[in-house]
């Protein structure tokens, strides 16, 4: 038998809030990658006003954390939840930021009329898909194995990125690359890199949640 | 609900009844001599026989028109009425450089007697044997003083029926037993209340005898005082039989039980608080009992000690036994003498009952009793502010 | 760091029943250590037991030992009075007794002795104004101490332990009783007063032990549970126990 069973429900609803937002987000990158991978313009379109609803939701969990705070003095794990799920809320609204980003950048090289197909980019996409997936699941089931996991996959997605960095700056010495199409490729790869940091991000704030411990992995 | 509003009206009845017979029997007595003056009558037998100067004395501006004045001794009489109707010579007025105020005693060699307001003149036996008697009236008083020089045999009386020694005893009384039973039992409760071990069965043992002794009669008291203390006060003083020092550990033993239990009262009504604070601060047991403890209970002690001292003006059976019933004017702890409630008894015990003068006495205890329940009452108002009722 | 007080293995029973469990624990000097735990888990009977306020107590026998500053305080012959001086203590209640607020203060000081009147002024002048109560009494010192209200009551009471000149402050849920103001006001005075003394505080105010206390133990029939740095304890406690019972779960 529990007390406070108002605030245990209230705890719950928040960290359904949470989820739900982290699923709005990973559909927004997904229809961001699939507009850049498929030079759906119509779709990017879709993407950049989508982001608005994100930062909506940002604001209204933020809302619902300052009013728990309030009403609810929380201490111990209740303290760590919602000043972790502060700090996610932040990081998932920078991930939808940079999905709209790539969205922005896929018309903007559609413009250029150019295609110089990159291999790297698709595997990269899935491995963020795949790290934000596996943080908001270890967020879920308080799984520090995942959580940890992901902060490791982050190593692949910088690996690629040095790889892209690699094959367009090749391109480029060959002249065989648009010049504007190259900017704005390099832009792409920069954005799905920080998608992967702050997936890692998330991952620590769930192990501080769970552990009381904030591990910072710099980012590199 | 109305045969509820007649018995009590009777009960009204009753009580204002007895109000009214008291007060209408005893208050035409109450007066100034009654309540100073001798109870026995005194009789002076005096003379004069060193001749007068020229001094010629003049009559003092507020004497009445009543008053007959003689300016060659300095003396006013007045007509006046004894307790049997019979016309009498009142002396009002002795000027202090009278000869009047410092006659000798045909009794007793060298002494002087001083005549003084309020004497009566029985019988004068003048220089030239001219005598003037009691009932031959103020006037004819003055008059035949003022022609002698030469007082052969004069004789007063003071007039009697005054409680004065009966209030003294009265006062004695209290102030004795107070200053044995207060320390006593106050501190007979503290040791009870506070240092005694909880379980003691002495304590208990303690509570149960005081319990049995405030429900005794006092006229076992009485006896007791009778068979133990008058002889115990009899060996250690000059005392021969019953005196104040008996009466007063008699008295004691009556009203120590009330003192105990009425300490004992105002201890447990102290909030624990103030102990556990008291010995929280470095008291030790003693200090904390003094300092805090009995200073906060001094309201319930006076008000016990008010009480007793209703009680000892109230005692009348115990009295009788332990002192005795002999009327005194003159007050001296080693003898006999009467309180106020046994002067009742005593003057109410003689041939002819003297139904007025017990009437004013007890008008005079009403009085006592009225002012103290009134002090109790002003005791508990201003006193007893409950801190833990805040 | 000084060791103010050392508690070795105590156990303590009143009559049969068991209040206290092997309790080892030290509590350092200048620093404010709060006592919580819910209703009947004894830190109020631990609190009482480091000025022997105990021994009051019918039935009541202790095993192990307590010490202060290295002395055992149950040894044989041991002075309570003298230990009862240099431990202050304020109750849940605020029991000033019924005399002046001036006697109040200077009652501990006279007890000891203390009959000068100069000496005693300077006392009482200065415990009130540490009590920050001196500014709302100094017109008023004679008048009786009832006349206060709770709040004042109570910063009476300090006021009163600390004219002793203590080196310890216990206080048995000072603020139950007061409302926030008061409350707030006395809170602000326990972070002061660290300065001087070592303050152990009874308190079944979670937030008010975390606003003011450096160290935190958690208590629960009987035993003692958890003891740690107060920042520690609410954030991340290590025993589950002390979860439950500081989130609200405990049932």
């Amino acid at each position: 038998m529990t007390n406070r069973n108002q605030f245990v429900t209230e705890l719950e609803n928040l960290k359904l809030e949470l989820i739900q937002m982290g699923d709005l987000v990973i559909a927004n990158l997904n229809d961001g990658f699939s507009s850049f991978f498929t030079l759906d313009l119509k779709l990017a379109e879709q993407t950049i006003k989508n982001d608005k609803i994100v930062n909506a939701t940002e604001q209204k969990i933020e809302k619902t954390c300052l009013r728990i705070i309030m009403k609810e003095q929380p201490v111990a794990s209740d303290l760590r939840l919602i000043t972790a799920v502060l700090k996610m809320i932040t990081d998932l609204e920078r991930i939808g930021d940079h999905a709209a980003d790539i969205s922005k950048m896929l018309i903007f090289m559609e413009k250029t009329k150019q295609i110089y197909p990159i291999s790297s980019f698709e595997p990269m996409a899935e491995t963020c898909n795949m790290m934000i997936k596996n943080a908001l699941q270890s967020f879920v089931n308080e799984d520090l194995v995942k959580a940890n996991f992901v902060i490791q996959t982050d190593d692949i997605v910088d690996d690629l990125f040095e790889k892209i960095k690699r094959t367009v700056s090749e391109a480029i010495r060959k002249g065989e690359i648009d010049a504007d199409y190259a900017i704005y490729a390099m832009m792409v790869a920069k954005y799905l890199e920080r998608i992967a940091d702050h997936a890692v991000n998330i991952s620590e704030w769930v192990i501080y949640s769970v552990t009381g411990e904030h591990v910072n992995t710099p980012d590199l | 609900m109305l045969g509820i509003s007649m018995i009590s009206l009777v009960g009204v009845l009753i009580l204002v009844l007895i109000f009214g017979f008291v007060f209408s029997k005893g208050a035409a007595v109450i007066s100034w001599d009654f309540l100073w003056g001798d109870y026995h009558e005194t009789v002076y037998d005096t003379y004069y026989d060193e001749g007068l100067d020229d001094t010629v004395f003049s009559r003092p501006e507020d004497l009445d028109d009543t008053i007959w004045f003689s300016s060659v001794w300095g003396v006013g009489f007045t007509d006046s009425v004894d307790e049997a109707g019979n016309a009498i010579i009142l002396i009002v007025y002795v000027h202090q450089n009278s000869p009047l105020s410092s006659l000798l005693d045909k009794n007793e060699e060298g002494n002087f007697i001083a005549i003084s307001n309020g004497q009566i003149v029985n019988k004068v036996i003048f220089g030239d044997n001219i005598i003037l008697y009691g009932s031959d009236g103020a006037k004819r008083a003055a008059f035949l003083f003022d022609q002698a020089t030469i007082i052969k045999d004069m004789i007063t009386v003071t007039s009697g029926g005054g409680i004065r020694g009966s209030i003294i005893t009265t006062f004695l009384l209290v102030i004795m037993t107070l200053a044995l039973a207060v320390p006593f039992g106050v501190f007979t409760a503290v040791y009870m209340h506070e240092f005694a071990p909880k379980k003691s069965k002495i304590v208990k043992l303690l509570r149960r005898l005081i319990e049995m002794l405030s429900g005794m009669p006092s006229i076992i008291f009485g006896l007791m005082g009778a068979a133990v203390f008058i002889p115990f006060t009899s060996a250690i003083t000059s005392a021969d039989g019953g005196n104040l020092f008996s009466g007063a550990l008699t008295m004691t033993a009556i009203v120590l039980p009330l003192i105990i239990a009425a300490t004992e009262e105002a201890l447990s009504v102290v909030p624990d608080d103030f102990r556990q604070a008291s010995l929280a601060l470095g008291a030790n047991k003693t200090q904390t009992t003094f300092k805090v403890v009995l200073r906060s209970s001094i309201p319930g002690i006076l008000t016990g000690t008010l009480l007793a001292v209703g009680r000892i003006i109230g005692e009348s059976a115990a009295l009788i036994y332990a002192i005795g019933t002999a009327i005194k004017d003159k007050i001296i702890l080693t003898e006999r003498s009467t309180s106020l409630a046994v002067h009742i008894w005593s003057v109410m015990s003689q041939e002819v009952p003297n139904f007025e003068m017990a009437s004013a006495i007890s008008i005079i205890i009403l009085l006592v009793v009225l002012i103290l329940s009134l002090l109790v009452k002003l005791i508990a108002k201003k006193f007893v502010i409950d801190p833990s009722l805040r | 760091m000084l060791n103010v007080f050392e508690i070795k293995s105590l156990n303590l029973y009143y009559h049969e029943k068991q209040a206290l469990k092997n309790i080892d624990m030290i509590i350092h000097k200048h620093e404010v250590t709060a006592f919580i735990g819910p209703s009947g888990c004894g830190k109020s009977t631990l609190l009482r037991s480091f000025n022997r306020m105990n021994d009051l107590i019918d039935g009541c026998r202790m095993e192990g030992n307590i010490y202060y500053v290295g002395n055992d305080i149950y040894a044989k012959d041991f002075n309570v009075i003298d230990l009862r001086a240099i431990i202050g203590m304020v109750f849940q209640k605020a029991n000033p007794f019924p005399m002046s607020i001036f006697d109040n203060v200077a009652y501990g000081p006279r007890c000891q002795g203390v009959k000068d009147k100069k000496i005693l002024n300077n006392i009482v002048r200065q415990a009130l104004e540490d009590s920050a109560l001196y500014d709302e009494v100094k017109d008023r010192l004679r008048e009786p101490a009832i006349c206060l209200s709770g709040g004042q009551q109570q910063r009476l009471c300090i006021a009163r332990a600390i004219a002793m000149s203590p080196e310890v402050l216990l206080m048995d849920e000072p603020t139950s009783a007061l409302d926030p103001i008061a409350t707030a006001k006395i809170e602000d005075l326990i972070a002061k007063l660290k300065e001087k003394y070592t303050i152990v505080i009874v308190t079944h105010n979670m937030q008010q032990a975390a606003r003011i206390s450096d160290k935190t133990a958690f208590f629960l029939l009987g035993e003692l549970i958890e003891y740690n740095e107060t920042e520690a304890l609410f954030t991340h406690p290590k025993n589950p126990k002390t979860e439950d019972y500081i989130t609200g779960r405990f049932g």
